[in-house]
């Protein structure tokens, strides 16, 4: 390994920690300003997200540097779109509470429960199944389990994906509350940035340091998003000069 | 004076909210401006007032909420005109027939103090012209006004052109406003009394946070 190199790297996950870091400072700061449990929960959401992505980015990058077990890191990268559920279950429920006429996208209020129970079943048995793989010593999804769990580990990742990728530009589309809409903007240039710089240019580089970075980068400019996603869940005014009106 | 169900609220108010008033509260989603609505209905109903809450949600929406603010909701309930679960039906498509059903029960009231809460406001300015839910305002407020009626609105901070929020403010006779604001690296939930007929002008901000108890108000800065 060389010195250079990890000093790099270090400065990345530096970055990595504290551009979401200061997202989550941002939403807990607006979530404790907050009355209503839905809209605490859509604060939450966003808080939880920055902080997922960003402890599953700097595991990416011990992983690099010092190996490790490739299931803790899957289990983060599940963490990752478990939250991003939480937040778009939230983030819908809001949405539809705003709307003047009351529309449930997609009927949300039922698909979520199926959805939710299937997240939930799938993550019971993937960690079941890997859990006593590995108590009895055996390769993880070798067992006579493993066709079932192949199939479902994916599911608490592709779901929310899926589901946030279907639902959420609908609701921004059709709703009619600007702070609702910014909000979901910036939220999404914080996915398109994650997925353009960290998977897009991560994967085209041949260099691993260099993929790492771009991942760092990744994060980075997707947290500063996730910041101005979270400083757009609710209109910040200025106080005037000296607490007068 | 008509009290606002919060002890600590009424003395900024001049002791509750004007008789015969109308009183619009501004604030952005989730501050929890709708409590504010739910303890007026609870204290009318307490004193045995009769009580009108128009609501676009689901009555057992509202109802959830309340709970969340710790307000009993197993004794009195007020009238409700809801989207759902209520005794009069809310169709947020029919404006005259929101304004008929008002006015049929003011009628029918009319020997009681009547306090009536609305929080349809944002969305029928979202699906109808400024000037139309203006005028329907005016009239309605000139109705409301010939009854011992008090009148409490909520509207969204965020989702209006700010010369409506102007114009809207000007229909009533006082404005609460709940808003957030930052102050450094801190946000704050500030209250302040943008105007109340028949009290002086109050520039001043007030904390306010919530608790199962109800809502604790005390001077900002102190």
């Amino acid at each position: 390994m060389e010195s250079s190199s990890e000093i790099v790297a270090i400065l990345g996950a530096v970055a990595v920690l504290l551009t979401p870091s200061y997202a989550v400072y941002w939403v807990s700061e607006i979530r404790s300003a907050l009355a209503v449990r839905l809209y605490r929960n859509q604060a939450l959401g966003v808080g939880l997200v920055a902080a997922s992505v960003s402890i599953a980015s700097l595991y990416g990058t011990g992983f690099y540097f010092y190996g490790g077990p490739p299931e803790i890191g899957f289990a983060l990268v599940q963490l990752a779109t478990v939250t991003l559920y939480y937040w778009t279950d939230a983030s819908v429920r809001a949405a539809r509470r705003v709307d003047p006429l009351l529309r449930d996208t997609f009927h949300w209020s039922r698909l979520r429960l199926l959805l939710s129970a299937l997240i939930i079943v799938a993550l019971i048995y993937v960690w079941a199944s890997v859990t006593y793989d590995v108590l009895n010593g055996y390769t993880v999804g070798a067992t006579p389990t493993g066709v079932v769990l192949t199939i479902l580990v994916y599911v608490p990742v592709s779901v929310p994906l899926i589901a946030a990728a279907a639902v959420l530009p609908i609701v921004g589309l059709r709703s009619k509350d600007p702070v609702l809409r910014r909000h979901l903007l910036w939220f999404g240039l914080f996915a398109v940035s994650l997925g353009v710089i960290t998977v897009g240019l991560g994967s085209q580089l041949a260099n691993p340091l260099w993929a790492l970075l771009a991942e760092d980068l990744g994060v980075v400019v997707g947290g500063y998003c996730l910041y101005r996603s979270a400083r757009s869940l609710v209109p910040l005014n200025k106080l005037a000069p000296s607490g007068q009106g | 004076m008509v009290s606002s169900g919060v002890p600590a609220l009424d003395p900024l108010l001049g002791d509750g909210y004007p008789d015969k008033s109308t009183t619009l509260v501004v604030g952005p989603p989730g501050i929890g401006k709708e409590a504010l609505g739910y303890w007026f209905t609870q204290s009318g109903l307490l004193q045995g007032d009769f009580c009108l809450y128009v609501t676009r949600l689901s009555v057992k929406e509202v109802l959830q909420d309340e709970k969340g603010f710790g307000i009993d909701t197993q004794q009195k309930v007020p009238l409700w005109l809801a989207s759902d679960g209520g005794q009069i039906k809310y169709d947020i498509n029919d404006l005259a027939s929101l304004s008929f059903n008002i006015k049929e029960v003011l009628k029918k009231n009319s020997t009681r103090r009547i306090r009536i809460v609305i929080d349809v406001l944002s969305s029928l300015l979202m699906l109808n012209p400024p000037g139309t839910i203006y005028r329907f305002l005016t009239q309605l407020f000139t109705d409301v006004k010939q009854y011992d009626a008090a009148v409490l609105a909520t509207l969204e901070e965020g989702m209006h052109h700010q010369e409506v929020l102007t114009a809207m403010q000007q229909l009533f006779d006082g404005v609460v406003e709940l808003k957030l604001y930052e102050e450094g690296l801190r946000v704050l939930p500030l209250l302040r009394i943008r105007k109340m007929r028949g009290v002086p002008p109050q520039p001043g901000y007030f904390n306010f946070s919530f608790s199962k108890t109800g809502m604790e108000v005390s001077a900002y800065g102190k």
